[in-house]
C-alpha cells in the first residue's frame, strides 16, 4: 500500500505491515516529539475497507482540526486529525477499553458542542431540547464584547447579567463568566392567575423595577458625506468644482487673469481629449463668450509645464485634488494657487484621456456648473449656513448631536452643509426614542487633509423586559413574558420570599426537561450554601469510569442536590409551602421552588408589532400596502375568510375586506353594463349655467344610464386587463 | 410601549367617584360597591370582616382585571340590614381593629425606646 | 424585628404585609440630572442604581409632600431632597463610587449609612480620568408604584403551627429512631434533650411534613401532627432596607390602613346623603 505525505507518494509498504507502522509512528508521535511531531496526523485506511484507497495518509500542513484524546499505552495526551480518527479505537469510558483500544476521551463531555456543553444537566432531558436550547443560546441577549470603539450594526446587550449558579465545567474553559447571557431567576412553578398559561411567564414587577433581565439594543446609523456615489466620481467632483464653478464666474475679476488661462487651458484640453463634437463646439462657444484678455506668454509657458510635469506624476492624484481644491477655494492670485489649479487640469486631462466614458459626465457637468449649477459640491458637517446662522438647536457646532442625548422621532441627528448653501438635515427615523451612546467621525488619515467623509452615530435603545418579550430556561423552554405582576400578589415563601417569575407546569410532562428541575434544585442548594453547582452532563449515577464508583450506591443527581437541599433546611425534592399573595392562607399544594438561569432572548415585541388603521395604499390596486416597516396591514387570507363566513360574520367581511381595503365608487352604464365607457365630461348646469361634470356612457350616448356602484378597485382593475385582453365583462345593473 | 402609567395606581382617572353603589335589581337587599384605586388589602378584610357579621348573606369582592384599578364588592343582606349599613359597619369595626393593634403596638414598643409616631411628629 | 398577632384573622395579617411592601411611603431618589458621566455604565443604569438606594429621611416621611401633588414648580423643600455626586479619578488606579459619595444637599435626608457596610453601597467603578458629575433629586412614593419606594426587604408572617407530639408512641421508638425521627425533619423542628423529643421554637417549621412522612414509612402515622393553630396565631418578621425602621414601618403601615378605611367610610357617607340610601 502507498505511504502518503501531504498528499504526496513517499513509498509503499507491504499491506500487513501497514498497521504496524502507524502504531510505531504514533508511539513516536506519544515518546519522541523530536522524531515525529506532535501535530502530525496518522490515518491509516485498512485494506478491509472497499470505498477508500488502502494506503498510509500522514499530514503536517497548517490549518488542520485536531483534538485531544488520551494514548493509553503511555496515558499522555495526543492530538488526533480528523481522518484517522475514523478508524481509531477510542474508548470512552475505562470500562469500554477492550483489547484493540489505543486511546481514551479525556471527558465524555467532548462530543459535546460549544453551545451544546453549556445546557446544565443536559444528560437529563430529551434529547430535542437540548438541540432547541442549542438553537437558543445563540439569540441570547448577554454581553457581546467589552470594546466600546465597535460599532456594529445592531448588537444586543442585558445591562443586568449574571454568572449562573448551576454550571458546567465548560462554562469556565470557554471564559463564559466573561460574557454571561442570563440571570439567575426564583422561579415557582405553578398555575398560579391564568397568565401563565401556553408557556407564557408572569415576572414579578418588582423584580423588573430592581433590574431583571434590563437590556439594550445598540444601533450605528451612518451618515456618509457623499450619498454612496462611486469613488471615481468623489475624485474629479473637486476638479469640476475648482476649474469652472469657483472661478469661471468671476472671470473678469482682474487679479484672476492667470486663473483664467488656466481654466480655459484646462477647457481646451478636455474638448481636445474629448471625440464629442458638439460638447467641442459648445467649449468653445464658452471660451469665446468669456472673452479672454491676451495672455502672457511666460506664464502660459509656465503651466503647460506644470501640466506636463504633474500629469506624469498620475500616481498623485488624490493629493493633488485636494491640495487644489483647497487652495482653489480661495485663490489670491499668488503662484500657489496657480499650481494648484494647474494640478487640477493636469488630472483633469489624464482622468479624460484614460477614461472616455467619464468625458461626457465631465463636461456635461461643468458646463451647467459655469453658470452656477451645483451638482459637484463640497459638504461638510455643521450647524451654521454658510451666513452663520445656526441651523438645529439640539444639535452641536458640528452638526451632530450631544451624547448622552435621547432622540425622539423626527429630531434632527446629523447636518450637512454644501458650498451651495444647500443644508442636509438626517432626523431619527425610527419611532422608539434613543439615547446617542456615542459619535465617530471617520476620515482617511493618510489623506493630506483627513476631513470625514463618515459620520457614525451610535444609538442605544432602552429595551428593559415589557409584556411579550421572550425568555428562556437552558433547556429549550422558552416563554414570553405575559404580565408584570405585582410583588404584594405574588405567592410567597414560608421566609418571604416572592419568586421573579412563575412558569407553568404543564410546561414539563411532555417536554420532559428534567435537567431544568435538577437545574432548580441545585441553583437553590447553590444559592443557600453559597457555592457553583456542577451541572456538568454525565456526572452522577452513571460515573461507571470514576475509582470511587459503588455500584450499590449510585449517587443520583437528585439524591445529592436533595442532601445539600436537607442540609439548608429545605424539603429534599425542592417544593415549599406558599402563601397566597391575595389572601395571605396557604396554597394547598407544595409547589416546585428553585433557581433557574434565565436568559433574555433578542425576540421583542418593540421590533415586531404591526399595527394599521388607515395607511399607505398601493398605487394600482388601491389596497394597503404589507410590510411592517411601512406601515402596511397584514393579509386577511383566504383561510381567514373561509372562518369568518363559517362564523356568519358577513358585515365583518364586509368591513374587512371592501371598506378598510379598496373600496370605490365606480360609474356602470346600466344599458350596455359597461364599467369602463363612461367618460365624464364637463357641461354648464341647466338651472344655473355652472360648469359641472356629467358623466355619460361612450357606447350608448345619451341613451345611457349611468349610476355609481361600490365595488372594490381591484375590479375596476381587473376588467381594465381583461379588456386589453380583448374579454368584456359586463354588469346587470338594475337600479343604479 | 403601551404600558399604563404608573400613576394610574394613585390617581383617579377623569369623571371617575372613588366610590360608587349600585343596588341590585334582581335580588333584595344586595349592592356592589365599586371602589377605584383599591386592591386585595382592603377587598380582602372588607370580604373576611363582612362574613363575620350574621346578617351578611352573601360577601365577595372581586378585581376585575390586574391592569385596572379597582375592586367589586358585593353584599347581599338579610332584611333586618341592608348592605350600605352592613358595609359601614364593617368598616367601623375593621378601623377598631386597626386602632387597637395600633395602639398594643405603640405600648410594646415603649419599654424597647422606640419613639411613638406621634413623638417622632412632634420633633 | 419580630412581632407576634393573635386574635385575628388571616386577611388583616395579610393587609399588613401588603401595605408594608407596597404602600408605606418612603423616599428615594427619582429624578437624576446628568451633567457629565463617562463611567462605563450608561445613563439609565447609573439612575436606576440611584433609585435604588435606600435613602433615610430624618422627619417623618409621612409629613413630605408627594412631588406629584406638591404645589411648587419642578420640586421644593416640602416635597424632594436634593442630592450631589461629583467623583473624577484622577489616579491610575480603580476607584468606586459608593453611597457615601452622595452628598445631600440638605440636612433633611442622608443616603443610607449602615455599620454592617462600612463601605457604602457601590453605585459604580471609575477607571482613569472617567467622571460622574451629577445632581439627583429624592422623592416620596410607594412600593407599589416602584420597588425602590419599598422600605422592607422581607415582611412576611408565619402561621404559628401545632406540632402534637404522640409522646405514647415516640417511646415505643429505638433511640435510633428517634434519632431518624429528628433528623427527618429538614428545618430543625425537633431536637433530642434528655432521650425525649422536644421542640424548642415551633416557628422554626416550614410545613415541610417531613416527618409525617417519615412517620408514616414507619408505620406509625399517628406519631406526629402539623397544623396551623386554631385559632391562628402569626408572628411577623419585617427586615427593612434600611430607609426606615423596622417599627416605623408597622407604625406607618397601620396608619396607612386606617386612612384607606376612613376615606371609604367618609365617601359612603356622602353617598348615603346624596342618594339617599337607605340606612
Amino acid at each position: 500500500m502507498p505511504v502518503l505525505l501531504d498528499g504526496r507518494v513517499c513509498g509503499h509498504i507491504h499491506t500487513s505491515m501497514g498497521m504496524p507502522l502507524v502504531e510505531r509512528l504514533r508511539y513516536l508521535k506519544a515518546t519522541d516529539p523530536k522524531k515525529v511531531p506532535q501535530t502530525l496526523e496518522i490515518g491509516i485506511s485498512p485494506p478491509t475497507n472497499p470505498h477508500a484507497l488502502p494506503a498510509v495518509y500522514m499530514h503536517s500542513t497548517l490549518a488542520r482540526m485536531m483534538r485531544p484524546v488520551k494514548y493509553l499505552p503511555t496515558g499522555a495526551i495526543q492530538l488526533v486529525g480528523s481522518l484517522e480518527q475514523t478508524y481509531m479505537e477510542i474508548a470512552c469510558l475505562p470500562a469500554d477499553v477492550n483489547p484493540h483500544t489505543t486511546h481514551m476521551e479525556v471527558n465524555p463531555t467532548n462530543i459535546l458542542s460549544l453551545v451544546a456543553s453549556l445546557t446544565p444537566f443536559s444528560d437529563f432531558n430529551q434529547s430535542p431540547r437540548n438541540m432547541y436550547q442549542c438553537q437558543m443560546g445563540k439569540q441570547t441577549m448577554a454581553i457581546p464584547f467589552y470594546s466600546p470603539y465597535r460599532s456594529d450594526n445592531k448588537v444586543y446587550k442585558l445591562q443586568t447579567p449574571q454568572k449562573p449558579i448551576s454550571r458546567t465545567r465548560n462554562q469556565d474553559e470557554y471564559l463564559m463568566d466573561e460574557y454571561p447571557t442570563g440571570t439567575n431567576a426564583i422561579v415557582a412553578v405553578t398555575a398560579y392567575t391564568g397568565y401563565d398559561m401556553e408557556d407564557a411567564m408572569i415576572v414579578n414587577k418588582s423584580s423588573f423595577e430592581r433590574g431583571f433581565a434590563h437590556a439594550s439594543v445598540y444601533l450605528t446609523k451612518e451618515f456618509p458625506i457623499q450619498d454612496g456615489s462611486a469613488t471615481i466620481l468623489s475624485i474629479h467632483h473637486p476638479i469640476i468644482r475648482s476649474s469652472n464653478h469657483h472661478r469661471v464666474p468671476h472671470l473678469d475679476d482682474s487679479i484672476n487673469v492667470i486663473v483664467k488661462i488656466i481654466i480655459i487651458n484646462c477647457i481646451i484640453k478636455s474638448s481636445i481629449a474629448s471625440s464629442n463634437h458638439q460638447l467641442h463646439h459648445q467649449i468653445i462657444n464658452c471660451i469665446i463668450k468669456s472673452s479672454i484678455a491676451s495672455s502672457n506668454h511666460q506664464l502660459h509657458h509656465q503651466i503647460i509645464n506644470c501640466i506636463i510635469k504633474s500629469s506624469i506624476a498620475s500616481s498623485l492624484h488624490h493629493h493633488c485634488i485636494l491640495l487644489a481644491s483647497q487652495h482653489a477655494r480661495r485663490p489670491s492670485g499668488d503662484i500657489i494657487s496657480i499650481i494648484s489649479i494647474n494640478c487640477i487640469i493636469s488630472i483633469n486631462c489624464i482622468i479624460i484621456r484614460l477614461q472616455h466614458q467619464f468625458i461626457l459626465s465631465f463636461s456635461l457637468s461643468s458646463l451647467p456648473s459655469m453658470r452656477g449649477g451645483h451638482r459637484a459640491v463640497r459638504r461638510w458637517y455643521s450647524n451654521y449656513r454658510l451666513d452663520g446662522t445656526k441651523i438645529e438647536e439640539s444639535l452641536d457646532d458640528d452638526g451632530l448631536p450631544k451624547v448622552g442625548v435621547l432622540l425622539h422621532k423626527g429630531d434632527p441627528v446629523c447636518v450637512i452643509v454644501s458650498e451651495s448653501g444647500d443644508v442636509e438635515v438626517n432626523r431619527h427615523k425610527i419611532a422608539e426614542p434613543a439615547y446617542v451612546e456615542n459619535v465617530m467621525l471617520v476620515g482617511n488619515p493618510s489623506a493630506r487633509d483627513a476631513e470625514p467623509y463618515l459620520a457614525r452615530v451610535k444609538l442605544r435603545l432602552n429595551r428593559n423586559p415589557v409584556i411579550g418579550d421572550k425568555f428562556s430556561s437552558r433547556h429549550g423552554q422558552k416563554g414570553v413574558l405575559s404580565f408584570l405582576y405585582p410583588q404584594v400578589d405574588m405567592p410567597f415563601t414560608e421566609s418571604g420570599m416572592t419568586p421573579d417569575c412563575l412558569i407553568n407546569p404543564h410546561a414539563f410532562p411532555s417536554r420532559m426537561t428534567i435537567g431544568m428541575l435538577i437545574e432548580a434544585m441545585a441553583g437553590k442548594a447553590g444559592a443557600q450554601h453559597g457555592i457553583p453547582m456542577d451541572a456538568s452532563p454525565f456526572q452522577y449515577n452513571n460515573n461507571r469510569g470514576l475509582p470511587d464508583y459503588d455500584t450499590s450506591h449510585p449517587v443520583t443527581a437528585v439524591d445529592f442536590v436533595g442532601e445539600q437541599l436537607r442540609r439548608a433546611g429545605f424539603s429534599s425534592f425542592g417544593s415549599e409551602t406558599l402563601y397566597s399573595g391575595t389572601s395571605g392562607r396557604v396554597l394547598e399544594a407544595e409547589i416546585f421552588f428553585g433557581v433557574v438561569y434565565y436568559q433574555r432572548l433578542r425576540h421583542m415585541v418593540s421590533d415586531k408589532y404591526q399595527v394599521r388603521t388607515t395607511g399607505p395604499m398601493h398605487a394600482l390596486t388601491h389596497q394597503p400596502i404589507k410590510g411592517r416597516k411601512q406601515g402596511g396591514g397584514i393579509r386577511l387570507g383566504e383561510m381567514e375568510r373561509d372562518s369568518l363566513l363559517a362564523h356568519g360574520t358577513s358585515f365583518l367581511l364586509q368591513d374587512r375586506l371592501l371598506h378598510c381595503s379598496d373600496e370605490h365608487q365606480a360609474y356602470v352604464c346600466s344599458r350596455c353594463g359597461s364599467l369602463l365607457s363612461v367618460i365624464s365630461r364637463p357641461v354648464a348646469s341647466e338651472s344655473t349655467g355652472a360648469p359641472k361634470l356629467a358623466h355619460v356612457c361612450r357606447l350608448c350616448g345619451p341613451k345611457g344610464i349611468v349610476g355609481t356602484v361600490t365595488i372594490p378597485y381591484v375590479l375596476k382593475y381587473l376588467v381594465n386587463e381583461l379588456a386589453g385582453m380583448n374579454i368584456r365583462l359586463t354588469m346587470q345593473a338594475s337600479h343604479v | 410601549m403601551n404600558a399604563p402609567d404608573r400613576f394610574e395606581l394613585f390617581v383617579l382617572p377623569p369623571d371617575t367617584e372613588k366610590l360608587t353603589v349600585t343596588q341590585d335589581t334582581k335580588v333584595p337587599n344586595a349592592a356592589v360597591f365599586k371602589i377605584y384605586l383599591e386592591d386585595h388589602t382592603l377587598g380582602n378584610i372588607i370580604r373576611c370582616q363582612l362574613l363575620k357579621d350574621p346578617t351578611v348573606i352573601f360577601a365577595g369582592y372581586q378585581q376585575p382585571h390586574p391592569l385596572e384599578n379597582y375592586i367589586l364588592v358585593r353584599i347581599q343582606t338579610a332584611p333586618q340590614n341592608n348592605p350600605v349599613a352592613a358595609f359601614q359597619h364593617c368598616l367601623a369595626e375593621l378601623q377598631k381593629e386597626f386602632a387597637s393593634i395600633y395602639s398594643q403596638f405603640e405600648t410594646q414598643l415603649a419599654p424597647h425606646g422606640w419613639r411613638t409616631a406621634d413623638e417622632r411628629r412632634e420633633m | 424585628m419580630t412581632f407576634s398577632l393573635e386574635g385575628t384573622d388571616a386577611s388583616i395579617a395579610n393587609a399588613l404585609r401588603r401595605v408594608m411592601i407596597a404602600e408605606t411611603p418612603t423616599v428615594a431618589i427619582h429624578f437624576v440630572r446628568i451633567e457629565n458621566n463617562t463611567s462605563p455604565l450608561n445613563d439609565e443604569m447609573l439612575s436606576h442604581r440611584l433609585g435604588l438606594i435606600p435613602i433615610v429621611y430624618r422627619g417623618d416621611v409621612r409629613q413630605l409632600n408627594s412631588n406629584r401633588d406638591c404645589d411648587c414648580q419642578g420640586n421644593c423643600a416640602r416635597c424632594s431632597v436634593e442630592f450631589e455626586l461629583h467623583v473624577r479619578n484622577d489616579g491610575e488606579d480603580t476607584i468606586e463610587v459608593t453611597s457615601h459619595d452622595l452628598r445631600a444637599l440638605s440636612d433633611m435626608a442622608v443616603p443610607l449609612d449602615d455599620e454592617t457596610l462600612p463601605r457604602g453601597i457601590l453605585i459604580c467603578k471609575l477607571g482613569k480620568f472617567q467622571e460622574i458629575r451629577l445632581t439627583a433629586i429624592a422623592t416620596k412614593g410607594v412600593g407599589k408604584e416602584h420597588a425602590k419606594w419599598s422600605p422592607v426587604s422581607t415582611a412576611v408572617f408565619q402561621y404559628e403551627p401545632s406540632i402534637r407530639l404522640n409522646y405514647r408512641l415516640l417511646d415505643e421508638l429505638s433511640p435510633q429512631d428517634r434519632q431518624n425521627f429528628v433528623g427527618s425533619c429538614p428545618a430543625r423542628v425537633f431536637e433530642i434533650q434528655d432521650g425525649r423529643v422536644v421542640i424548642p421554637d415551633v416557628y422554626r417549621c416550614t410545613y415541610t411534613e417531613e416527618c409525617m412522612r417519615w412517620a408514616e414509612q414507619v408505620g406509625k402515622p399517628d406519631l406526629v401532627t402539623v397544623k396551623q393553630l386554631e385559632p391562628p396565631r402569626f408572628r411577623f418578621s419585617v427586615e427593612t432596607t434600611g430607609s426606615l425602621k423596622p417599627a416605623e414601618i408597622v407604625q406607618s403601615c397601620l396608619i396607612t390602613i386606617q386612612e384607606k378605611i376612613r376615606k371609604i367610610e367618609d365617601l359612603l357617607v356622602t353617598k348615603q346623603e346624596e342618594q339617599q340610601l337607605p340606612q
